[in-house]
């Protein structure tokens, strides 16, 4: 526990550091340097924790207006949270499934050779690519896949999830398929196999339980390549994000407050996943 | 058929596109059609007009087309692609090298400090691009420093910011390597911290080091891609009013792309070239580091007990003790030494090339003295039809 806390301080440190940047650093136009001007950070954080002990969150500058961050904070906070959560959870499960329990059949192979051609292009080229093909596929058949209004619902909703959905997939696919091989190795699913065990039941009980840790160690890294993604997905297909605060603005207060979301969400995805795998074991495995 | 099967394809496939990649970063300034400060000008050729935009493959002077100004994309690529490719060479050894220092020495540790795991956790939870972002967007826009400078900011900046997930992944291996049964008998044997690090855990990191290197410079391409779509490019991003258009000030390739994002709407292809470009050049490292983990993982692994769906397919290759001499030939050897030679003539042929005459640039006049030298030299000539009639003194004639 006391583990988790210092890591939330640390975390907390780094965003306000972080969010303190811009107004932080300047050129210096005489000697062509950068200067870090420290003096006036005193001042900007004590603003900011006055104005939120008055319980202002601040504004932020959307295009050309600038609007109260607490009147939009939870209608984008709900927004990246589901896109996060069902992609993140959509990701490890679909990792899991191909990765252990059917591993053995043909099908993971195809599913493994286009992960593995996917993989080979940068995730924010594929974001790319794929919204121009949306284009031209609205383009040739009428039919409209994604809607880029940030009112949209659904239609603006479902591709960002594929999409967060996609670099944890791909990353945690990989790791598990590693894994599952080098457990497949080992002596006591030698013993298991030798014992007439099927492999079914050898995946459940064996296999998967030896795995389980690594992914639960991975699970920060698989949330944050989530989460890296995001940015880029809610500024390219214009979702109405908690990424919306961050960018376009140069103030402490939205991208504190942005980042803050950010490690709020990343916590709960990090709950729900837990969650599963608890209901998982409960189901499937005897502990 | 088998044997087919079992070539290691993205291992081949990766060192070659990664030479050609190289050789068009050292070479490609050199190769370029036209420098950077000439634009088409709109003109009349064989009856058709000629006008940035220019479509790619539409005119063999300009092969992959103009942007809307008419400066001419492949040569914008050719002068680019070095940034690129040497910024995230550079990025990737300072950060390789002082993440698997930090990563060897916290490994061999005999208790982790909890401060360590908590920062790498914190770390790793930030995107990098993000702390890059915030650090660039006040400097890089319109900025009075030197591209160069800004490009070791760049530099500076990123491999720090990256060394601790580095330092974490190599510390995890370690700390593995460093349970198995002979560091505990080199230890027995008096082996010191220093010695265990560099003759024994090392040498079994090496290869997935070498891996994760290559990984790593994609890795980093990525993050200025990341960087780009946000208007920041590496080496410096010109922004202009009215409308507000932002420009890559050193051409690298992401820069390229990020400034041609408005591109989606029309004349794609100015957006399309140099995101296949980039594409090329991720692509050929991954396909590289990809094939050597195949090569790796069918020469180390344990086959297991169970049927997986990830068997490697590809022959291990075995060390042969007592011949290991470069007189033996072998296909692999006569296949990179065909490679380093067509590198190297290539590399001569474009040098010895670089100075030919160009003539007269297309849409371009020579000035009088030049014109004048060279019909001297009889290296110009030129003949006169003339059908029309000139009227001469009082007289038409023809």
């Amino acid at each position: 526990m006391w583990r988790v806390v210092q890591q939330i301080i640390i975390i907390l440190l780094l965003i306000i550091f972080l969010a303190s940047l811009p107004m932080m650093i300047m050129v210096d136009p005489d000697s062509q340097s950068i200067k870090l001007d420290v003096q006036q950070l005193p001042e900007v954080y004590g603003q900011f924790f006055t104005n939120l002990m008055e319980g202002s969150l601040g504004t932020y500058q959307l295009g050309y207006q600038e609007r109260s961050i607490a009147q939009d904070i939870s209608d984008n906070f709900f927004t990246s949270l589901s896109i996060m959560l069902i992609g993140v959870n959509a990701a490890i499960v679909t990792s899991i499934v191909f990765g252990i329990f059917i591993s053995r059949f043909k099908i993971t192979r195809v599913f493994g050779v286009i992960l593995n051609i996917l993989a080979t292009i940068p995730d924010f080229i594929i974001i790319l690519l794929s919204m121009i093909l949306a284009v031209n596929f609205y383009k040739m058949t009428g039919i409209r896949i994604i809607s880029m209004r940030p009112e949209a619902g659904a239609l603006n909703l479902w591709f960002p999830i594929i999409l967060a959905g996609f670099a944890p997939t791909v990353y945690l696919f990989k790791l598990i398929a590693v894994k599952y091989y080098q457990t497949g190795g080992e002596d006591y699913i030698r013993t298991a196999v030798a014992k007439g065990m099927k492999l079914n039941y050898i995946n459940f009980q064996h296999v998967f339980k030896n795995i389980e840790p690594f992914i639960a160690a991975e699970l920060i890294k698989v949330i944050s390549l989530g989460i890296g993604n995001l940015f880029i997905i809610e500024y390219i297909l214009n979702v109405p994000g908690i990424t919306k605060f961050i960018f376009q603005s140069a103030e402490i207060q939205p991208i504190a407050v942005g980042l803050i979301c950010m490690l709020i969400i990343s916590l709960l995805v990090f709950l729900s996943v837990k969650l599963v795998f608890f209901l998982f074991k409960r189901g499937f495995i005897y502990e | 058929m088998n044997k087919l099967k079992s070539i290691n394809y993205s291992y081949y496939l990766g060192i070659f596109l990664v030479t050609f990649i190289l050789f068009l970063c050292i070479f490609g300034p050199i190769m370029a059609p036209h420098s950077l400060n000439v634009t088409l000008e709109t003109q009349y050729q064989d009856g058709k007009v000629l006008a940035p935009p220019l479509e790619p493959f539409e005119n063999k002077d300009y092969l992959l087309g103009t942007d809307r100004w008419g400066y001419d994309l492949l040569s914008m690529i050719l002068f680019g692609i070095r940034y690129t490719v040497f910024i995230a060479l550079a990025v990737t050894v300072i950060k390789m090298a002082g993440g698997t220092l930090i990563g060897l020495y916290a490994g061999t540790m005999k208790k982790t400090p909890s401060m360590i795991t908590a920062f790498e956790k914190a770390w790793s939870y930030i995107p990098l691009f993000l702390i890059l972002y915030f650090f660039l967007m006040p400097i890089s826009v319109n900025s009075v420093l030197g591209s160069d400078t800004l490009v070791a900011y760049f530099i500076i900046i990123a491999s720090i910011i990256s060394i601790p997930s580095v330092a974490s992944s190599v510390r995890l291996k370690t700390i593995e390597v460093n349970k198995s049964i002979y560091i505990e008998a080199a230890k027995t044997l008096g082996a010191k911290r220093n010695r265990l690090i560099w003759k024994h855990i090392f040498p079994q990191l090496k290869e997935s080091l070498l891996v994760m290197f290559i990984l790593e410079v994609v890795y980093v391409i990525t993050i200025m891609g990341q960087l780009a779509l946000m208007n920041i490019f590496v080496g410096g991003t010109i922004m202009r009013f009215d409308p507000t258009i932002y420009l890559s000030v050193t051409k690298e390739l992401a820069g390229l792309v990020g400034q041609a994002q408005g591109n989606i709407y029309g004349n794609v292809h100015i957006l399309y070239v140099p995101l296949a470009v980039l594409l090329l050049t991720t692509i050929s490292f991954s396909l590289l580091a990809n094939g050597l983990k195949n090569k790796f993982q069918s020469d180390y692994q344990r086959t297991p007990w169970i049927k997986t769906g990830h068997d490697p397919r590809i022959m291990p290759t075995r060390k042969r003790y007592g011949s290991q001499s470069w007189k033996n030939v072998t296909l692999n050897k006569i296949v990179f030494g065909i490679l380093i030679l067509l590198f190297a003539a290539g590399g001569a042929y474009v040098y010895m090339k670089k100075d030919a005459d160009p003539g007269v640039e297309q849409g371009k006049q020579l000035n009088g003295e030049a014109m004048a030298e060279r019909f001297e030299k009889e290296e110009l000539s030129y003949t006169v039809h003339i059908g029309e009639k000139n009227l001469v003194g009082d007289e038409w004639v023809s």
